[in-house]
């Protein structure tokens, strides 16, 4: 399978992080051996993050020692702590029930219009048929996306193992 | 220690803060404060306000701990708190568009293993400057992602976390972040460090 | 006072069957965005930021907006929308079951067809087909 140099520069970029599986290392390496663009851009990328590290962890050793808490410990108020520990006024109890009865009533028969199911983005595929190409269909798990995809040619086949690592991961 | 065992540990700091022992806030404080100065920073670049900003954020978690559920871990609430002001404060705070980091950057004299001439050291500090007017420029998003993986070393899916995306999310800010650092800064990888 | 509570607990039931009465006859909204997406440059059109994460999951390098439509259409009415390529999109509203939206998508020169049920502003991305140098997505975003 063929993919363009973007394709690998988001994996060097992944890799950077120790974010990538074995197979998409074995993969990127074979790739870095043959394409000098994508060699010259792993090799600046990783002294950029030298660089990057190094600003940043210069700044947190040259941090103060003088710990922020005895500014916080003076502004924390007897408020503050009530905060916490607050005692709120409770309502006679069948006041209480009586109003909690009516919003429940109230709520089931509002979510079963629909309008507040709470759940997003769910779809279920009954059935799909294609005359020209064959479908795949995916669930994507991180967004519940549902992605209905027709492959005509190989360059969709391609694609299908794109989707297929991008959408069930 | 395991990431595991410091969820516990925060879990039982802040069920007796609850309980209304002060004492232990401070073991919190005390815990964090340099991740959050640090995060701070990585977005504001700037001492004086990363030290203010981490302590709004502080007395904020302190006065919202009984809104924290556990529905996530603490630290993942703490630095979503942190990056959030981090970036509110930026916006409100308006700022010249040059500016010299001379008084926060103190930057390594000696490259181990290398003697330094002068004028390799002002070349570095002049890398440091261009890194940090890059990083300025960053779209918010993309900054805040890479703060809390170059500074904190999280992994994409506590990123996602704190930040309430996907790690796709994540990965697609960190590739184009570095992408436009990448850009920026190619006249000076070629020199090597 | 309980008669005023009571009294508020009537109203509820009234407005409440009188809204579950109207889903029947509710009119569905479906918005179809079509989308160019390749691997030529690196951008997202900016009018797509709410459906991004959802996109990048086709793994493209760049996504731009080619047209977006919205159409409303009452249980068992038949929507058309014009496609860039030539194509047309055919939704038929099947009615509302439970907490989703049914619906029959219909492409005429791709020769798909497909019955799918989604949850009220749910969206689902259909697509494949290449168009210029790249595909052409649609993302269909139902409600009522």
């Amino acid at each position: 399978m063929k993919h363009n140099c973007e394709y690998f520069k988001k994996l060097v970029s992944a890799k950077m992080d120790n974010e990538i599986d074995a197979n998409q290392c074995r993969e990127l390496d074979q790739h870095l051996f043959s394409c000098i663009e994508c060699k010259l851009y792993y090799d600046d990328l990783r002294q950029m993050q030298l660089l990057t590290k190094k600003v940043f962890s210069e700044y947190k050793s040259n941090y103060s020692n003088k710990s922020l808490w005895a500014n916080i410990a003076g502004q924390l108020t007897s408020k503050d702590e009530n905060i916490i520990k607050y005692d709120k006024k409770r309502l006679p109890f069948w006041i209480s029930s009586v109003v909690a009865a009516s919003i429940l009533i109230f709520g089931l028969l509002f979510l079963s219009t629909n309008k507040y199911s709470g759940v997003q983005n769910k779809c279920v595929v009954e059935w799909v048929e294609s005359k020209r190409s064959s479908v795949m269909v995916y669930e994507d798990v991180s967004t519940k996306t549902t992605i209905i995809w027709m492959l005509s040619s190989q360059s969709n086949t391609d694609k299908k193992e794109n989707i297929m690592k991008g959408a069930v991961s | 220690m395991t990431l595991n065992d410091v969820s516990a540990a925060d879990e039982m700091l802040i069920n007796e803060v609850i309980d209304g022992n002060t004492d232990s806030y401070r073991e919190i404080v005390i815990r964090y404060e340099k991740k959050v100065v640090g995060i701070a920073y990585g977005i504001v670049h700037n001492e004086h306000d990363a030290m203010d900003i981490a302590q709004e954020v502080f007395l904020k978690v302190y006065r919202s701990l009984d809104k924290f559920r556990g529905q996530s871990k603490f630290f993942t609430w703490l630095y979503r708190i942190t990056v959030n002001m981090s970036i509110d404060f930026k916006r409100k705070k308006t700022r010249k568009s040059t500016v010299t980091y001379d008084g926060d950057i103190k930057f390594m004299n000696e490259i181990p293993g290398r003697s330094t001439s002068p004028s390799k050291k002002l070349f570095i500090k002049e890398v440091y400057n261009k890194l940090n007017d890059a990083i300025e420029v960053l779209p918010e998003d993309q900054k805040a992602t890479l703060v809390l993986r170059e500074i904190e070393n999280l992994s994409y899916q506590e990123i996602a976390d704190i930040l309430k995306c996907s790690t796709g999310t994540v990965m697609s800010r960190l590739f184009y972040a570095r992408k436009k650092l990448r850009d920026m800064l190619k006249p000076y990888l070629s020199d090597g460090f | 006072m309980i008669k005023k509570i009571g009294g508020i607990l009537f109203l509820s039931l009234i407005f409440a069957f009188s809204v579950l009465g109207s889903a029947y006859a509710q009119k569905v909204t479906v918005e179809a965005s079509f989308i160019k997406g390749s691997n030529r440059g690196d951008t997202v059109d900016s009018k797509l930021q709410k459906i991004v994460s959802q996109l990048v999951r086709l793994n493209y390098s760049s996504y731009s907006l080619i047209g977006r439509d919205t159409k409303t259409g009452k249980p068992r009415e038949e929507l058309l929308f014009d496609m860039p390529d030539g194509d047309t999109l055919r939704i038929v509203v099947l009615g509302i079951e439970d907490t989703y939206i049914k619906l029959l998508v219909s492409m005429k020169n791709a020769g798909l067809k497909t019955n799918f049920k989604i949850n009220n502003k749910g969206t689902v991305i259909v697509g494949g087909n290449e168009y210029q140098d790249g595909s052409l997505i649609i993302s269909l975003t139902v409600s009522y």
